[in-house]
């Protein structure tokens, strides 16, 4: 109920205009609608702030690639084996370079003895090399490799080399800026089905002899 | 002069709601249910039913990947068995109203009694920090069938200045207006006015308290008086006695400003006469 909305909203002003007259007694109406006004508030604000949140993450994302990119770009111009040598200081086997480059561990040892790689190749080496620097000078992760090959998610064996070799970097990037961010939206991001796809069938239990042993789950059978 | 003679009831009464709310500080649980069974019964002369009223509550973290939680709660709404009269009484205030006020010693001063002393008893808030008695009238008077209207020889004259012909010129037409005037009563306890000519109603007809046989949508002259006293350095607790004391305060300068506003005109033949305008 209202007795002043009859006449209609004021023109509005540039200035915040006080209030003169404080807030009248409030009738049950008003007391039941303002709860009813406030959770239709509460749901535009929600609504809002959910928009506002997912265009900086896009926008802090859009950055990180950008800065992933420059800098991929300036590591190029380093020698190949300069970059190769770099990353397995950093911990990483050759086997774990090889498959992150999308090439075969031979072809990355052949690299090492001098031999030429394609254009693309270097590029991508270099990409890797730009995001463990990134990793580490910007975002404070020590230990590069480990963090890299740890599973992002009890539930799937997932790495960020595997995010990688499939070319995801940006998401690697949100990772390693968002440290304690839920790798759930990050694993939703990269492939929608790996709940489904890693489910086991099987869990281990303890035996009646107080042994481990493994057995298919229920409704698996 | 007898506050019968000046406010309601009259055969045809211009009041549309009388209001009183009385705000305190947040009572963390509420009233719980063995608080408002005791409310029920201490009650039960007056507003015999009970209603529980759902509100949810919807919490959220600005930017968290997380959906709104909602909690849902209830709170109760006490209301005659004609539904005319309701009191509902949630964590922060309570308000009592009604649409069949028959006089401030008559009926609503007693109610007002009884509500804030069960309260008092069952479960008394910390403190109070507003109480406010609004007075809505809806005064309507035959043969005004057009906004603004003519309200001259009905409403005293001063409250009609902003339309009056004699100085307002013919160009320009008043078609909707409002006055709005705050008048300090005590040190701590204000009279704010609304009044001015409108269209339709100013108490919904169909809210959840009832109007007892409400006029057709028309031109009315609203006569919105609120008076309202307000905790300022102190929060007072929360006592009947106290209570019923500040409300007699309250309920002065709304009889005044009413005896104010309507002529003798209006009174004799609008609000005296049975039926009237209303149906």
């Amino acid at each position: 109920m209202s007795t002043t909305e009859a006449l209609g909203s004021p023109t509005g002003t540039s200035v915040g205009l006080g209030e003169t007259v404080e807030s009248p007694t409030r009738t049950i109406a008003d007391l039941v609608d303002q709860a009813g006004l406030l959770k239709n508030r509460t749901r535009i604000l929600v609504a809002d702030s959910n928009e506002v949140h997912q265009s900086t993450e896009d926008l802090h994302i859009d950055f990180l690639s950008r800065l992933h990119r420059t800098l991929s770009l300036e590591r190029t111009k380093e020698s190949l084996s300069g970059l190769l040598d770099e990353l397995s200081d950093l911990g990483f086997s050759w086997r774990e370079i090889a498959r992150v480059s999308g090439v075969s561990v031979p072809a990355v040892r052949k690299w090492r003895n001098g031999e030429p790689a394609t254009g693309e190749n270097r590029k991508r080496v270099s990409m890797v090399a730009a995001l463990c620097e990134l990793a580490r000078n910007q975002y404070l992760i020590d230990d590069v490799a480990s963090w890299m090959e740890a599973p992002l998610h009890p539930g799937a064996p997932v790495t960020v080399l595997d995010l990688v070799a499939d070319d995801r970097f940006d998401l690697a990037l949100q990772l390693a800026s968002e440290q304690g961010t839920d790798p759930e939206r990050v694993l939703d991001q990269f492939d929608p089905e790996w709940r489904e796809r890693y489910t086991s069938s099987v869990e281990v239990f303890t035996a009646p002899d107080g042994l481990p042993g493994v057995r298919l789950t229920e409704g698996s059978t | 002069m007898n506050d019968r003679h000046q406010r309601p009831p009259f055969p045809n009464p211009p009041l549309a709601l009388t209001v009183l709310e009385i705000r305190y500080p947040e009572m963390s649980e509420g009233i719980g249910r063995r608080a408002q069974q005791h409310m029920r019964d201490a009650l039960q002369t007056w507003l015999p039913l009970i209603e529980n009223i759902t509100e949810d509550q919807v919490e959220l973290a600005i930017g968290a990947p997380m959906p709104a939680s909602v909690q849902r709660r209830t709170f109760p709404r006490f209301v005659t068995r004609d539904r005319t009269t309701a009191l509902v009484v949630k964590e922060g205030a309570l308000v009592l109203e009604t649409t069949t006020y028959e006089g401030w010693e008559e009926n609503f001063r007693p109610m007002i009694a009884e509500v804030v002393r069960a309260l008092e008893e069952v479960s008394p808030p910390d403190g109070v920090l507003r109480i406010g008695l609004r007075y809505i009238d809806e005064i309507r008077v035959p043969g005004i069938a057009e906004v603004p209207g003519d309200w001259r020889g009905y409403i005293d004259a001063h409250l009609l200045a902003a339309a009056n012909p004699d100085f307002i010129p013919a160009s320009l037409q008043p078609a909707v207006w409002q006055g709005l005037v705050q008048y300090k009563t005590t040190s701590d306890s204000t009279l704010t006015v609304r009044y001015g000519p409108q269209n339709g109603h100013a108490v919904n007809p169909k809210g959840a308290t009832r109007r007892k046989n409400p006029p057709d949508a028309g031109p009315f002259f609203l006569l919105d008086s609120d008076s309202f006293w307000q905790a300022e350095d102190e929060v007072p607790e929360f006592g009947a006695d106290s209570i019923m004391e500040r409300c007699d305060k309250l309920h002065g300068p709304t009889r005044e400003f009413f005896r104010i506003a309507v002529t003798d005109k209006l009174r004799n033949e609008v609000f005296e006469v049975d039926g009237g305008t209303q149906k």
